[in-house]
């Protein structure tokens, strides 16, 4: 992701998040459509537009759940 | 002459007194309008900002002004007339503090600038810049019993990146 913005803000990001998305139930794997943003404001990115998230689950091994 | 004279301040005499009368309560009553003081969030107009620069710091966008004058005056100000001016021309890269002047506000006749909150403004101005930075999938929510996330991948059309999730909560 490309971010503009007052050089000395700009060297401060090190990555940009995306809004929190809610993997509560999802068993294998879920996409999720969801937005970017940096933590300063005085930072903007460049052509934003919304993501995907893919959320890849599996069993733990720890319970037992090898495939 | 003398005849014109006296005619000048005799005829209708009273009507004369009454007149005057009636002038010196008027202004009386707007000398001696009781005062007031308002206190007004306005916008700060920054003048001549250098080209190829841009704020590195997060400004007020607002300053507090305490104006004392008639009320009737000051029932009258609206914040859009009230422009505290910070003039950048030769302003350079980095850090500087400018104050803000209450000279540089126009008020109308009988107001004046009590205070101004913050009297100085620290702005910094930097060069803008870009840079390519990862993205990192927040990821909240309860996991089924038993199942833990291996992978959180974060993609869109143009550009594909893979970054652990950086959090679970």
């Amino acid at each position: 992701m490309e971010i503009e913005g007052p050089g000395l803000r700009v060297a401060l990001i090190d990555s940009a998040f995306t809004d929190p998305v809610d993997a509560t139930g999802v068993i294998g794997s879920a996409t999720f459509t969801t937005n970017v943003y940096t933590t300063d404001p005085l930072v903007k990115m460049i052509a934003a537009q919304p993501v995907r998230v893919t959320v890849v689950t599996q069993k733990s091994p720890s319970n037992g759940g090898v495939d | 002459m003398l005849d014109f004279i006296r005619h000048l301040f005799t005829r209708h005499f009273w009507l004369k007194v009454l007149s005057l009368a009636v002038a010196v309560l008027l202004w009386w009553t707007v000398a001696h309008e009781p005062e007031a003081e308002v206190l007004m969030n306005v916008p700060i107009e920054f003048y001549q900002v250098p080209k190829g620069l841009q704020f590195s710091s997060e400004t007020p966008p607002q300053v507090q002004i305490r104006v004392r004058g008639p009320v009737r005056v000051l029932r009258e100000l609206a914040q859009r007339d009230i422009h505290p001016v910070i003039d950048l021309s030769g302003a350079t890269r980095g850090e500087r503090t400018y104050p803000i002047r209450a000279a540089s506000i126009r008020l109308p006749k009988g107001a004046e600038i009590e205070q101004i909150i913050p009297a100085q403004l620290s702005l910094s101005l930097d060069r803008p810049e870009r840079r390519t930075v990862p993205v990192r999938a927040r990821i909240t929510g309860t996991l089924v019993s038993g199942f833990q996330i291996v992978a959180a991948t974060v993609a869109r059309r143009t550009w594909k990146s893979k970054d652990r999730a950086s959090a679970w909560r």
